[in-house]
């Protein structure tokens, strides 16, 4: 059962800030509910105010200005998935969206609450990392930028203050010659592993190189050591790259032994996954 | 038939047929239906279902992390073959029949794995980590077995 709790209606952002500003811990930002409810449920939350901001227009609007794609905090993945923009500008993002646990999930669950929560195991920040997203937050001094990269701290932890709240995330498209590819690996509700690889050529070989790994570690991250390493590589060098940087790949990645699998095995397929990636990622850049 | 990606251990079934003896079906549909889900709850058994325990405590007693077959999981095809000679001891010369299935399952899925891939995986569920560990690609409990 859920402890009684008081569902506080905010109808601007601005209302939002001053209602978690006055109520402090005592409130929880309230978007899809889709991990906040199940906290609650097994009391692993405790909050007396809910602070519902799905009716905050701004929120729930995705805009395109200038090549970058704007999405409002509560945009579901649902629209994610279906936006035409979104399907146009960022398919790599639609593609992961609708992957994202069922359609039940996906219909209810926003992108804010996905990123504020940061379950380590989860699709769209590996997909957002590679298009060099930025976290648009407004606290009681006014708004800040927060790039995603700094935004995800650690598992269950972001760079929001208990006052502030995550307007919007702004993705910039992937550079017009860009090849992007996003895979994944399910056997349990949550994803065992996200991979996200975007890839420019010159002269048939890699150019410019992102490449971004989701649950695995305790957070998503960006793979740079391994971009650099790839920077100038020809795709049948790409196995043999990956190979190679297995030890420190490890280090990054930080895979534990859990119920999805043993740290060894999540490593072997973080490997397989990027290697796959970025051949679709090559394959899309010179299509 | 089944398929399995040698690379990431992930196997599918792709094509699925069962046959048994009723001896008589005394209500087709419900029997049909006995076979076919008894295989897809041995599904369950061959590939995903396992308690896990750590320190005592059940580390998967809840659907997130109990693994069931979903309707991902089932093969496009799966057909029933029954056999009815009516030589059975009970009415009408009926046998007990159903969810024969579940317990075929998991040795056809070993079986067929071990077709594509030549390498046995033996403990359940058959999952893709042991799978590869089989196939010598990552080390594990499973030993590299040799190709019988």
């Amino acid at each position: 059962m859920i402890p009684p709790f008081k569902l506080i209606q905010a109808h601007s952002t601005s209302d939002a800030v001053a209602e978690l500003q006055r109520l402090g811990d005592d409130a929880k930002i309230y978007g899809g509910g889709t991990e906040l409810l199940i906290l609650l449920r097994h009391n692993l939350v405790q909050s007396d105010y809910l602070i519902d901001i799905k009716s905050i227009p701004e929120l729930g609007s995705i805009r395109c200005a200038n090549g970058t794609v704007s999405i409002g905090a509560a945009v579901t993945h649902r629209s994610l998935e279906t936006d035409s923009t979104v399907r146009e500008m960022l398919p790599m993002l639609a593609s992961a969206e609708s992957q994202v646990a069922n359609i039940r999930v996906r219909s209810q669950g926003t992108l804010g609450g996905n990123l504020c929560f940061n379950d380590p195991h989860s699709d769209p920040a590996t997909v957002l990392l590679v298009h060099d997203a930025t976290a648009q937050v407004a606290g009681p001094n006014g708004k800040r930028q927060v790039l995603l990269g700094s935004f995800l701290t650690g598992m269950y932890s972001t760079a929001l203050e208990a006052d502030e709240l995550l307007l919007s995330v702004d993705v910039p498209r992937l550079p017009a010659q860009f090849g992007g590819s996003y895979m994944r690996i399910h056997r349990l509700q949550r994803p065992t592993l996200g991979v996200a690889a975007a890839v420019s050529l010159r002269d048939g070989a890699l150019d410019e190189v992102r490449l971004a790994v989701g649950c695995v570690g305790p957070r998503a991250l960006r793979l740079e050591e391994l971009e650099g390493n790839l920077h100038g590589a020809a795709p049948a060098e790409i196995s043999k790259i990956i190979q190679e940087s297995k030890t420190s790949l490890k280090a990054l990645l930080e895979p534990i032994d859990d119920l999805l699998g043993s740290s060894e095995y999540k490593l072997y397929i973080t490997g397989v996954l990027l290697e796959r990636a970025l051949h679709e990622a090559v394959h899309n850049a010179t299509r | 038939m089944g398929e399995v990606d040698p690379d990431t251990g992930e196997f599918q079934v792709l094509q699925y047929a069962v046959a048994v003896d009723a001896g008589e079906m005394l209500h087709y549909k419900s029997a049909v239906a006995q076979l076919l889900f008894g295989a897809v709850m041995g599904f369950g058994h061959a590939l995903f279902e396992e308690i896990v325990y750590a320190d005592g405590q059940i580390m998967n007693a809840d659907p997130f992390q109990y693994r069931l077959p979903a309707l991902k999981d089932l093969p496009a095809l799966m057909q029933t073959s029954v056999l009815e000679a009516g030589d059975g001891p009970g009415p009408f010369g009926s046998k007990g029949m159903s969810q024969t299935t579940i317990a075929t399952a998991a040795p056809v899925i070993g079986n067929a794995i071990h077709d594509a891939i030549g390498a046995r995986v033996r403990s359940l569920p058959i999952t893709p980590e042991k799978i590869l560990a089989a196939l010598g690609k990552i080390p594990g409990k499973e030993m590299k077995s040799s190709i019988a």
